[in-house]
């Protein structure tokens, strides 16, 4: 799953906008759901709703109507439709480097976050990192395109301070999302603003690695910290930590585009197709799987060591995190298990072949071990309704004490040091460098 | 490639999966199974009989340890081409799917022995530095590389030689450290069934994982060398592997009995400074 076809990199950038819709549809339907209360129960009403058929396309046409209702009432989607339409528009008009495009929707967000804060209504802080975002991004785009001309394709020696800013702009982009009070409580076209952080860390890619690796560090400590707090935001920042590195690894732009859509998935609540999804995402990084070590950097090495290490963190400290209960959460879940099967699809028929085997088999085995009449959704696990009393004295899964947490961050260390000093640097090398 | 060539590495990998796994389910601990073979059908039986989890995940759940063993052991064997990151994630995919269904069937008490986290690091480790000994993370790559020194003990330089045999044991110990401190299923004899049965996939993984790049040419090989002269040592390399199957099952039982982490926290670091030797000198 290591990226699109060649030919298709055109594309890359319209699949963050893709995705960013996918996200907000999901978030806009969550919503609604939750605020719809359930109607009591009527004597034979489930019986008559068995025998009553329907035709498929109804729920739909019930759908659609009500979103169209809703986007006529609510006047700042109403003027944003169009305005996104218009610079997508325009955009494209202008040829084939979309400047223009992503320059307006990047600020789209700002812009919704503005009358809150104007009001007295919401936290400052998601809007100054937004607008602080959207400045670096300007100054980085303006120096990058006055250098090069050319939209993915950097030149080599021009790119330092334009690269660094745009590297700012996505980690303020992130930083930004996870600020927030409550995802669910931002406006929805807020939420666009992770993909949009996700490209600007693409587009930065590889020229700014050593920065992205640093956000990556940031984002998995601050991560750490929001799951130990039970917050479900904390899955983004790990989602997000993820992208950066691969970013800066130089994954394509259909790889962050599935990070990204497990990450809003992990934050909604659907875990393990998520975690499935962040485990393949490593296999994307195409300076990892062949060839890097001749051209290793520096600093590779320590952020795999970091990768490892925290992706083992959060594999455990994010499975007691309580699940939304809306349907619409599995609107990022199907969308990022299908870009990951085109993906898979696009690298050739081995890959193919071994998809279907591997999850056919997967799919088998689960099939047989488990029997669907007892999955009930919306329901709690046995985790879940443990209270205080039940909890003391015995023992969870997770970091269970500080002894294992000295225990892991030990074998976390020795890796870093390994990789390291495996990687390309000697003793000598070490002292040189950094002693 | 044609879909024909593509299929030969699945047409392998399913039979050395299940021989791998038969193998660990003949040699592991018989804890609240009892030895017979009687009662190892049994485990069978019960763990594809359907269990009952209430959880609206838990067929990803159990497919995601599936799919990490699935995918695992013929990344290791180098049947599927990947890099030494995907094979842990593989070890991840294992991980976070057996916590997930722990946490479902409520595991906790005296059935939570301690966190995998330490191990799965260790076993990571193990795992990355043995393929970063040939300066790259591409597995197929890395285990040309080890068949061309020659296998383990028997050839290549003798620091090479002791280094493998170190590396071996450390990654084998960790592995099955690893997968005795996965949380247990419990709550009904399907659960413990079902978890019993990923167990013995979970030892396979290990074991491929750390002896195929200690021992080669692995089954992997077929596929891109003349077969007749590969069939010998790949006969005896599997061998190796299934000797390690057992290692890793045997070793299980005794995880609690002996000081597992003052070993290994001795063997570790010598067994770094030992997998770095080679090029520090």
């Amino acid at each position: 799953m290591n990226d699109l076809p060649a030919s298709w990199a055109p594309l890359g950038p319209y699949l963050f906008v893709a995705a960013a819709a996918v996200v907000v549809a999901a978030s806009a339907l969550g919503a609604r759901q939750r605020k719809r209360q359930p109607a009591p129960p009527v004597a034979g009403e489930e019986a008559t709703r068995l025998w009553t058929v329907t035709p498929p396309w109804e729920p739909a046409l019930r759908r659609a109507g009500a979103a169209t209702r809703r986007v006529s009432r609510d006047p700042l989607l109403a003027a944003l439709g169009p305005a996104a339409l218009g610079l997508t528009a325009f955009g494209l008009a202008i040829g084939r480097q979309p400047v223009v495009v992503f320059l307006g929707l990047f600020m789209i967000p700002t812009v919704a976050l503005a009358p809150g804060v104007l009001r007295g209504r919401s936290a400052p802080a998601p809007f100054i990192s937004f607008a602080a975002s959207d400045l670096s991004l300007v100054l980085g785009l303006v120096h990058r395109h006055a250098a090069t001309g050319i939209w993915t394709t950097p030149a080599p020696g021009h790119v330092g301070a334009g690269a660094l800013l745009v590297a700012l702009a996505a980690g303020l982009r992130l930083g930004g999302v996870a600020a927030g009070p409550d995802l669910a409580s931002l406006p929805a076209p807020t939420q666009a603003g992770w993909f949009q952080g996700l490209f600007l860390a693409w587009w930065a890619g590889p020229s700014t690695a050593a920065a992205l690796a640093l956000v990556a560090v940031a984002l998995w400590a601050g991560g750490v910290a929001m799951a130990r707090g039970g917050r479900q935001e904390s899955g983004l920042l790990f989602a997000g930590g993820l992208a950066a590195l691969l970013a800066g690894l130089g994954a394509g732009a259909a790889t962050l585009t599935a990070v990204g859509l497990a990450g809003t998935s992990f934050a909604m609540g659907d875990r393990a197709i998520s975690m499935a999804t962040l485990g393949l995402a490593p296999l994307s990084a195409p300076a990892v799987a062949v060839g890097i070590l001749p051209a290793l950097r520096p600093w590779i090495p320590a952020a795999l060591g970091f990768f490892v290490v925290a992706v083992a963190i959060a594999l455990h400290l994010l499975l007691d995190l309580p699940t939304v209960r809306a349907r619409a959460r599995l609107v990022p879940a199907g969308a990022a298990a299908t870009v990951t099967a085109v993906l898979l699809a696009a690298r050739g028929a081995e890959t193919v072949v071994w998809a279907v085997y591997g999850l056919g088999l997967a799919g088998v085995v689960a099939a047989l071990a488990v029997r669907p009449a007892n999955m009930h959704y919306g329901g709690e696990t046995p985790a879940d309704t443990w209270g205080p009393d039940e909890d003391a004295g015995l023992e969870r899964p997770g970091l269970g004490s500080v002894r294992e947490a000295a225990l892991a961050a030990l074998g976390g260390a020795l890796l870093v040091v390994a990789l390291l000093m495996v990687g390309q640097l000697t003793v000598t090398g070490l002292r040189t460098n950094f002693l | 490639m044609l879909f024909g060539g593509a299929l030969a590495g699945p047409a392998l990998a399913l039979p050395i999966t299940c021989l791998l796994i038969a193998v660990a389910a003949l040699v592991a601990p018989g804890a609240g199974l009892g030895s017979p073979a009687g009662s190892r059908r049994a485990a069978i039986r019960n763990a594809l009989g359907g269990l009952a989890v209430p959880m609206p995940e838990a067929r990803t759940a159990v497919a995601l340890v599936a799919l990490g063993i699935g995918f695992g052991i013929p990344l290791a064997l180098g049947l599927m081409p990947g890099n030494a990151i995907a094979l842990v994630g593989a070890f991840g995919a294992c991980t976070a799917g057996h916590c997930l269904l722990a946490g479902a069937t409520g595991a906790r008490g005296d059935h939570v022995v301690e966190s995998p986290v330490a191990w799965f690091a260790l076993l990571s480790f193990c795992v990355l530095a043995s393929a970063l000994r040939f300066s790259t993370l591409d597995l197929r790559t890395a285990l040309a590389a080890q068949a061309a020194i020659g296998p383990g003990a028997l050839g290549g330089p003798l620091l090479f030689s002791a280094v493998d045999v170190l590396g071996g044991l450390v990654g084998l110990m960790a592995g099955a450290a690893w997968v005795e401190h996965l949380p247990r299923l419990a709550g009904s004899p399907q659960a413990e069934a079902l978890d019993t049965a990923l167990r013995w996939g979970e030892s396979a993984l290990v074991a491929a994982a750390v002896t195929a790049q200690v021992w080669g040419p692995s089954v992997g090989a077929l596929l891109h060398g003349p077969w007749r002269v590969l069939v010998g040592p790949v006969a005896v390399s599997t061998l190796v592997t299934l000797a390690a199957v057992a290692l890793v099952s045997i070793l299980r039982s005794k995880i609690g009995a002996f000081p597992a982490r003052s070993l290994l926290g001795t063997l570790a670091p010598v067994a770094l400074v030992a997998l770095l030797a080679a090029r520090l000198g």
